[in-house]
């Protein structure tokens, strides 16, 4: 008989390969198919940007230009015929580094560090637009290959969510690990009171610089392969509005929970079909006001809202109490 | 033996020397006291040994090293640790875990062994922990280990700040105004505190406007005013000093 911690990740896995191929069977409507697998993918990236924002506490808007960077990067090597799992750690390291481009601005606070970020993602826009002999500009780049693996090639809605689940899978044990270890409690020491962290011996722009390298190297990831699904990657999906969707999910989801990056993917996603079909051209307007009115009244998101109504029906709690901001780990 | 020295400290604001020309050591395990009327120059001082300012001019020695361009955390994880005028605590942090943050001064907890959740991440972890449960104990909020900081009362903050400090193991504890906004009981609590720490063999530079306590403690006090030291002595010899008086009570006829 097996240990127990072992026999447990044993059924946690065969769990997620379950779920994996059999969502197919559950979700069988094409069209929702096509929005789920663009959830999961942009839950890969929003779970970095949620690292970045609600654990270390460094507002970023720049995080679609890094989906960007993992997108072309990744297509164009497979497009010279690289394998697509070789291209897809390159485009995630090369995303990653991208991220060393805003070691200049790190040691900005709060709101400066926000808007230079915007800054950068307008410059980072500006990059794929102009530079036509690399991404060939506002045309984009078209006639992408598909990922294969052995003898299954991976072009369809449903073969595309099930690399999305695998690969959500393994950022968020990833994710887990990292906040729950001693490099989680620098991230959030950074977030709460720099000074308190220097005063304690962190180095805040080093934790800083790691942490802003995963939340970009996911967003490479997750790039990577939105390129691959969609088969055209072009600049116009790397914006700053992107940029700002993506935090908006954060913001929804409930910042400073991993768990609420999902849910934030998934609401907007959701909600941005809804938006689409009724009321288009006030997109970005309902995004304003929605981020607004979190902030006002739901800090917490989503998750915030579903642990208060959890907590509700749980007995009072002892000596160990909610964070504030509602850090869950 | 000297372990810390300052000499020839100046900083500069401006026009304005906030820091002027200061000299003096730090004795290993004394208590020595840094007194001086409100904008003497006191925290400069302090924020220029712990790096959290830069220096125009002089050193700052410890244990023979120069000390004087280092950033702050490097300082800490030397072994010189200072608390906050107002206390500096993480808001959504629990007790235990804002003191187990000092450990990190000695303890690399890295990027891919926490990703990885190595052994070694766990062993550190553990060695955290224990560091942690001595200078929670210390400060007496074992019972309150668990209460998210941003709940605490005042005075408690004050004590978990202490508990970090203590924590990163320091060779030198710098405290600033640590019984500001303390009542009677809290005070004496800390005098004893402090009396603990001496006892264990850490050199404390303590900053302070309680002069009961000043007098009670210090082995050696310096005196500032205006960014310059006037006075460095035993208690009777700055109870007596004129130009202490003066600083203090102003000059003219007694």
């Amino acid at each position: 008989m097996m240990p127990r911690g072992k026999a447990r990740k044993l059924l946690e896995f065969l769990a997620v390969v379950v779920i994996a191929l059999g969502t197919r069977y559950v979700i069988t409507d094409r069209y929702i198919q096509g929005i789920v697998v663009n959830a999961l993918l942009l839950s890969v990236a929003v779970l970095g940007l949620q690292l970045i924002m609600g654990y270390a506490g460094q507002i970023s808007f720049a995080q679609a230009g890094f989906m960007g960077m993992g997108a072309y990067a990744s297509v164009l090597l497979t497009k010279s015929g690289l394998s697509f799992w070789l291209a897809l750690p390159v485009a995630g390291l090369a995303a990653g580094l991208g991220g060393f481009l805003m070691s200049p601005i790190i040691r900005l606070k709060g709101v400066y560090f926000a808007m230079a970020s915007l800054a950068f993602s307008i410059a980072i826009y500006v990059v794929f637009v102009n530079w036509g002999p690399v991404t060939n500009g506002t045309k984009g780049i078209i006639d992408i290959p598909y990922p294969k693996l052995g003898p299954v090639i991976i072009d369809s809605a449903t073969s595309f969510m099930t690399l999305a689940i695998f690969t959500l899978w393994i950022e968020w044990k990833c994710f887990r690990n990292i906040t729950e270890s001693g490099f989680g409690r620098t991230l959030r020491a950074v977030r709460d009171n720099e000074t308190a962290a220097t005063a304690a011996g962190i180095q805040v722009n080093a934790a800083k610089m790691k942490v802003i390298f995963v939340g970009c190297f996911v967003a490479g990831i997750a790039g990577a392969m939105m390129g691959h699904y969609k088969g055209i990657v072009s600049p116009e999906s790397y914006n700053f509005g992107e940029s700002i969707t993506l935090a908006l999910m954060v913001l929804v989801g409930g910042l400073g929970s991993l768990r609420g990056a999902v849910i934030g993917a998934f609401f907007v996603t959701i909600g941005s079909e809804y938006i689409g079909a009724y009321a288009a051209q006030h997109r970005m307007l309902i995004y304003g006001i929605m981020m607004l009115l979190f902030m006002l009244f739901l800090p917490d998101g989503i998750d915030g809202l579903v642990r208060m109504v959890v907590g509700c029906f749980r007995r009072p709690a002892g000596p160990r109490q909610v964070a504030p901001t509602g850090v869950s780990r | 033996m000297e372990l810390l020295s300052v000499r020839g400290l100046k900083k500069n604001f401006g026009g304005l020397a906030a820091v002027d020309n200061i000299d003096f050591g730090l004795t290993e395990g004394e208590i020595t006291s840094l007194i001086g009327p409100n904008g003497a120059g006191k925290t400069t001082t302090i924020n220029l040994i712990t790096g959290f300012l830069e220096r125009t001019s002089g050193t700052i020695q410890f244990k023979g090293t120069d000390i004087g361009g280092m950033p702050a955390s490097k300082i800490v994880q030397l072994g010189i640790v200072r608390t906050f005028q107002i206390s500096q605590v993480p808001h959504t942090f629990t007790v235990e875990e804002a003191v187990v943050l000092g450990a990190h001064s000695r303890l690399t907890f890295g990027l891919a062994a926490g990703l990885l959740n190595l052994s070694r991440e766990q062993v550190r972890q553990k060695k955290a922990w224990q560091m942690a449960m001595e200078a929670i104990e210390f400060v007496g909020l074992k019972d309150k280990r668990h209460v998210i900081c941003g709940h605490l009362p005042y005075g408690e903050k004050r004590m978990v700040e202490l508990g970090r400090a203590l924590a990163t193991q320091p060779k030198v504890l710098i405290l600033d105004e640590p019984a500001a906004g303390l009542n009677t009981a809290e005070r004496s609590r800390l005098k004893q505190l402090i009396r603990e720490i001496k006892a264990s063999r850490l050199t404390i530079l303590l900053i302070e406007h309680d002069m009961k306590m000043v007098m009670d403690l210090s082995d050696k006090i310096v005196v500032l005013n205006f960014g310059e030291k006037i006075a460095e002595g035993s208690r009777e010899e700055i109870q007596l000093n004129p130009k202490v008086i003066e600083a203090y009570l102003g000059g003219g006829d007694v």
